[in-house]
């Protein structure tokens, strides 16, 4: 399931598209620390987080981490937009809280697995 | 090379990780791996931050040198009273905005050291704290080190396997009709491209072309003398090369006669076990580190001629034309970029034989004396990667004790038998020796800043659990295949197949010459 | 869904022997790892998923009423966390899984966040 999918199956905005084409999601990871973002790296990553700033884009950019989303409807400022569109880091918005949002995304996520095999 | 030099804003939270953000731009520029640059970010990226939270200001500095990461960050605020402490996991002083921000869990030190190879904390409270950090940046873990240039055009493969038995190491494959090289075994002889029909294996890109400019000094092997025919002897394809703008040309010979001296020296100094064996040419140091680690002792602690050149010469820009794969990596270890640096010897042929052209082909002249300069005791010559092994063999079972010095070339003619020149390497060594250019008086033989170290050579898993259980599977397969090391499956002997087969590089179908197996059992 | 119910559907380990509340339905889940967050949005009678083993996570989950604490990761607090969590009585799990995991699984047994 690609980050774009994703997005649409749990009712996120999509305010930076990323680069390319779609890419595959096999790694959620949700916290708010930045010290454990850092280290939950992958390129095939989606970071869930109840923070909103600029930091999350620093950190996309330094570990090539391909997608971030923002919870409670919070929406990103011009500098971390424009930082995310930059770097080609698909940035979403959830409407919801992390903890709700996660739900979705795993069960999205679950959904998929099952459809397939 | 000081990749990156900056000052860090204590508070500037906005700014936090521009720092990082530069040196992961050299990084990449450099063609560092991915899973060393995640490393060198997590590090940086901590280091840079700390002094954002919790310093006023403070300094960073990347340093890359000698296949080396080194970062210092040095900080004016308030120290740490207790390093030992602040290594601690959960340890943090942030304040409660850092920690609003996500910031100030604790594990920034204990993060920094867990990513690099080497951490060094020093710090005075009241003045500030000192760190620094080193990583790696050539791969070593699974593989070993290995940097070559061969590179492998796949589409031009038509799996004649001619290169699998002209490898000295083994370090060849073809499966499913694609050349494969093994880094950690190839030694970078050239033999594989030597053989190759279609250029399949082929110098690795990119070159660069011959641009002359006032700034630039051009660095010549004897073989770029010597390629153009019957009429033109070297030194007028040095004229033609100085009347072409350079700010200077050197021809390597010099540094190959400074070379020889110097480990004829060696030899008789009585510092090492004989034969004494000279390091000129790279290719056979990667052979001996590679498949004759017994050796390492014999080669003389010198730069090849080309590297010496690299450090010693206080020129504004240098620019290499190098006769042979290996020379090229030997270059590439420093701060050389391959697009603009360093030119293959078509390139150069090229660039001068039309400026060539008018000149009529000059009288055959015969010469009557070698130019021979050495006096006794004359070093054993001995080329070509295959003879160069078969010598080497007998010097580790102690059958060669009456020579004292060898100076082993992977190329026959020596210096001249690289898959890259398009004339006769025959033709071309000859026509070198008959007209040799003058020497360079500035030539002169450079110690290794380096040991010589065997390789690691392959370890088949990171973890030992599953290695052990693969060297297991690796003997039981091997077992069962015929064992008369055909070719056919594209690896160069039964026990290499099933080393592909267990590591996934092929499956067990690529022996086509077994009439009943085993199924693999997984 | 009673707490219990969870620490079994999850294979939680429980931390604070004598202080499980296993019985006790669990209200709401949140994840979070910032302190003022929990502290201003922790629902009351829920339970909190998070990394963040520092002492002062009893404290907030007290001031929030909460009724227990997930530590995810394989992250656990030291002896003083525990010690204050027992005396304040708060029930502490610890999980192998991600905080993501749990939380999914936690959402796919029915439990939700905070109503809005």
């Amino acid at each position: 399931m690609t980050l774009e999918q994703l997005a649409d199956s749990i009712g996120a905005a999509v305010q930076t598209p990323g680069t390319g084409t779609g890419i595959d999601v096999d790694q959620v990871y949700a916290g708010d620390r930045i010290s454990d973002l850092l280290n939950a790296a992958g390129d095939h990553a989606l970071l869930v987080s109840n923070l909103a700033g600029g930091h999350l884009t620093r950190v996309a950019e330094l570990m090539d981490i391909p997608g971030i989303c923002l919870v409670q409807g919070q929406t990103p400022d011009a500098d971390m937009t424009a930082a995310a569109r930059g770097h080609g880091t698909l940035l979403m918005v959830s409407p919801v809280g992390l903890f709700e949002t996660c739900g979705r995304i795993y069960r999205a996520l679950s959904q998929r697995e099952a459809g397939q095999g | 090379m000081n990749a990156v030099a900056c000052t860090i804003q204590g508070g500037d939270y906005a700014h936090g990780g521009a720092a990082s953000q530069r040196l992961k731009e050299q990084l990449k520029k450099i063609g560092a791996e991915p899973a060393v640059i995640r490393r060198a970010m997590i590090a940086a990226y901590e280091a840079e931050m700390n002094v954002v939270i919790h310093a006023q200001r403070g300094e960073f500095r990347a340093r890359i040198e000698n296949g080396q990461l080194d970062v210092q960050v040095i900080d004016q605020g308030p120290g740490l009273p207790d390093v030992e402490q602040a290594l601690q996991p959960g340890y943090s002083t942030a304040s409660a905005r850092a920690r609003e921000l996500g910031f100030g869990a604790g594990m920034g030190l204990p993060n920094i050291r867990k990513a690099t190879d080497d951490l060094q904390i020093e710090s005075t409270p009241g003045e500030g704290t000192s760190l620094r950090f080193s990583i790696r940046l050539r791969p070593s873990a699974l593989y070993g080190e290995g940097r070559h240039s061969v590179q492998v055009f796949p589409e031009r493969c038509r799996s004649c396997f001619r290169c699998l038995r002209s490898c000295p190491t083994q370090a060849l494959r073809v499966h499913q009709g694609k050349p494969q090289v093994l880094d950690y075994l190839c030694v970078d002889c050239g033999a594989c491209q030597r053989v190759c029909p279609t250029g399949a294996l082929a110098l690795a890109e990119p070159h660069a072309q011959l641009t002359p400019a006032p700034d630039v000094t051009l660095v010549v092997p004897p073989a770029a003398l010597a390629q153009f025919g019957p009429g033109v002897p070297p030194q007028r394809v040095l004229d033609e090369l100085e009347a072409m703008g350079f700010a200077g040309v050197l021809v390597t010979a010099a540094w190959e006669e400074a070379l020889r001296a110097a480990v004829r020296e060696w030899a008789a100094g009585g510092n090492a076990p004989l034969p004494v064996i000279s390091p000129v040419c790279p290719a056979v140091v990667n052979l001996i580190e590679t498949r004759f680690p017994a050796l390492i002792p014999h080669l003389a602690p010198f730069l090849s001629p080309l590297e010496a050149i690299r450090e010693t010469t206080a020129a504004k820009r240098l620019v290499f034309v190098v006769a042979c794969p290996c020379q090229r990596s030997a270059l590439l270890a420093g701060t050389l970029q391959p697009d603009r640096d360093i030119i293959p010897l078509e390139n150069l042929r090229s660039a001068v034989a039309p400026r060539l052209a008018e000149q009529p082909a000059g009288a055959v002249r015969a010469f009557t004396t070698p130019q021979e300069v050495d006096t006794p005791p004359l070093p054993l010559v001995v080329s070509g990667i295959h003879e160069v092994a078969a010598l080497f063999e007998l010097i580790e079972n102690a059958q060669a004790p009456d020579i004292s010095v060898v100076e082993p070339y992977a190329c026959h003619p020596p210096g001249f038998g690289s898959p890259l020149l398009s004339a006769d390497p025959h033709l071309a060594a000859y026509r070198w020796r008959a007209a040799t250019p003058a020497g360079d008086a500035r030539a002169t033989a450079v110690r290794r800043p380096g040991d010589y170290r065997p390789r690691p050579g392959l370890r088949l898993d990171e973890d030992m659990a599953r290695a052990v259980r693969k060297l297991g599977r690796i003997d039981r397969l091997a077992r069962s295949l015929p064992g008369d090391n055909c070719g056919l499956c594209g690896a160069p002997t039964c026990a290499a197949l099933a080393e592909d087969i267990v590591l996934g590089r092929t499956t067990q179908e690529a022996c086509v010459r077994q009439p009943s197996r085993p199924k693999e059992a997984p | 869904m009673k707490l219990g119910d969870i620490a079994r559907e999850l294979r939680l380990t429980c931390l604070t022997p004598g202080v499980d509340h296993a019985d006790q339905e669990v209200a709401a889940g949140y994840v979070s790892d910032l302190l003022s967050d929990v502290l201003a949005n922790g629902p009351a009678g829920g339970v909190l998923v998070t990394v963040q083993v520092h002492l002062n996570v009893v404290a907030v989950v007290v001031h929030a009423e909460m009724t227990a604490v997930l530590f995810a990761h394989g992250r656990q607090p030291d002896e003083a966390v525990r010690a204050k969590a027992i005396e304040e009585g708060v029930a502490l799990y610890a999980s192998e899984d991600s905080a993501f995991e749990i939380v999914g699984r936690l959402h796919a047994l029915g439990l939700r966040g905070p109503a809005v």
